[in-house]
């Protein structure tokens, strides 16, 4: 088990979106409906989470910016850190996010394809406001047995996903969210491995994303090396509440806010 | 009965210029009569503003290209409050209440600060007396000088220096990133109403360490270290921390400042 690090552990409910409402899938796809943003933003904040995010999950596929109308309702509600992700592509797009209310980004496909994007991003609004996600699936071929997926899980592109975090750590981003493509939606746990792999290969915080459907699981994840956990479909289908995986992460020895 | 009530308005409009005149005045003696640093002991310079006014002054946000401003400004709209956001230093200079944001770096800050006038437009803004409240780099760039970049010449507003977190550890993390609790060493209208220990949201590699032991209002502790987390004297005030994403109690802090008269 790695050391604990010094700073409380972030419950980080996230809201995939399309089409204006939010939205959940099982592995990328199988998409339902979940809700409103701004409702889910305002009781998620309520309920007590730590940083809340919002990906607009087609609108890489879709070659459209992200919804800036969305992003400033979803913002006007929120009052915690609130990271956007989803349509970035560079630094131009992510001053549009910010501008419209959002305190971090996070960029995906644009990142992998042009990294320079993250050296600019990181250049002009600083390390601490810029996230990557990266999407993982398992694949045997690869050092690690992880290969990175772009434009939502759609596109496999050959290269290891450790391998690529490191770069990505390198450009000095503070945070990296790593969502598996096998766990994700699935609510059977995070992917431990792919967690421990990428924290055992950067400096920068890492999120733990997808496969969230018990308490213990988030407890795993803490062991892992994650210090945000993130989540979207226990919260959204109600299966688990924020005061709840608080109180139970509290027990564990783990340190939370509240 | 109409005739009345025009009447009525007639003397309430009366009144309320003659407040707003009375108001001016009061102010403007109080602040030439007295040095700054004595002018705040317990009360406010001009009571009728402070405790009868009907409306509360416009909130100035300083925009100097230190970090997007959106956040602070729906954070004000949150509560109902009038804020503005301008980087004209007319308009800080002249204003009522003054918030500094900022995130970056503090040489490039200050220097955008000094090519813009907003400089002496800030200094003069705090000589004044208005309830200025500084956030994250703002609160490093108000003292004398930062150890980022080599050394850089802060505004001088309070001193002290910004320093950077020495930690020998390297699995302790700078910067500093997530919720932390902030204990208020003393009672001040900025923390009225909120519990001690709330924790608030932090960002930074840097931390305030102003030079005398009076100017630390709340500390926060991490890895073992303490620092100070907000920072002030007189109308001045500066968080190290992030009230505009610290949900609930960071609202309750900016809902503080905005009824601040500036002493305390």
């Amino acid at each position: 088990m790695p050391q604990p690090v010094p700073t409380t552990t972030r419950i980080m409910p996230c809201l995939d979106m399309q089409n204006g409402r939010v939205v959940k899938g099982v592995r990328f796809v199988q998409i339902r409906d979940a809700g409103d943003p701004v409702e889910c933003a305002r009781a998620y904040c309520h309920a007590g989470a730590d940083e809340l995010a919002m990906l607009d999950i087609t609108a890489t596929v879709e070659n459209r910016p992200t919804l800036l109308r969305v992003v400033r309702d979803v913002a006007a509600v929120t009052t915690i850190p609130f990271t956007v992700g989803g349509g970035i592509r560079d630094v131009a797009s992510a001053a549009a996010v910010l501008e419209a209310g959002a305190h971090k980004v996070s960029t995906s496909s644009a990142a992998f394809r042009t990294p320079h994007v993250i050296e600019e991003m990181v250049r002009e609004f600083g390390s601490n406001r810029v996230t990557v996600a990266i999407d993982a699936a398992q694949n045997p071929a690869m050092p690690s047995g992880y290969e990175v997926y772009i434009d939502g899980g759609r596109t496999a592109t050959g290269r290891d996903a450790i391998e690529w975090a490191k770069e990505v750590d390198g450009y000095g981003v503070s945070v990296i969210l790593p969502t598996s493509k096998s766990t994700d939606g699935v609510r059977q746990g995070y992917d431990l491995p792919l967690i421990r792999k990428i924290k055992d290969a950067v400096a920068a915080e890492v999120v733990a994303s997808g496969g969230a459907g018990t308490r213990e699981h988030f407890l795993a994840a803490v062991h892992a090396g994650a210090t945000i956990l993130l989540a979207a479909s226990v919260f959204h289908f109600g299966i688990l509440t924020i005061p709840d995986i608080k109180r139970y992460l509290k027990q564990q020895g783990v340190s939370v806010r509240g | 009965m109409r005739e009345g009530n025009v009447a009525g308005q007639f003397r309430k409009s009366v009144f309320f210029w003659a407040t707003l005149l009375y108001a001016d005045a009061a102010g403007a003696q109080n602040v030439m009569r007295r040095p700054l640093q004595k002018n705040r002991k317990g009360s406010c310079s001009s009571p009728v503003v402070c405790y009868h006014f009907p409306f509360r002054a416009m909130i100035t946000i300083v925009d100097y290209k230190a970090g997007n401003l959106t956040s602070v400004r729906l954070a004000f709209e949150k509560l109902g409050e009038r804020a503005v956001v301008t980087g004209d230093p007319e308009a800080v200079r002249g204003a009522e209440r003054v918030v500094f944001p900022g995130v970056g770096a503090a040489s490039s800050a200050m220097a955008t600060l000094r090519r813009t006038g907003l400089e002496e437009a800030l200094s003069e803004a705090a000589r004044r007396g208005v309830p200025f409240l500084g956030i994250c780099l703002g609160a490093q760039i108000i003292l004398e000088r930062s150890e980022e970049d080599g050394g850089t010449m802060g505004l001088g507003l309070l001193p002290g220096t910004a320093r950077r977190f020495g930690f020998f550890d390297p699995r302790i993390k700078v910067p500093h990133m997530g919720w932390n609790a902030v204990r208020p060493c003393r009672a001040h209208p900025l923390f009225a109403g909120i519990p001690e220990n709330s924790e608030f949201y932090f960002v930074h590699s840097y931390y305030p360490d102003p030079s005398a032991e009076n100017l630390r209002l709340a500390v926060t502790e991490y890895a073992g270290f303490e620092f100070a987390s907000a920072i002030g004297r007189g109308s001045l005030a500066a968080v190290q921390f992030h009230p505009e994403k610290s949900g609930r109690v960071g609202l309750r802090l900016l809902a503080n400042f905005a009824r601040w008269d500036g002493g305390c």
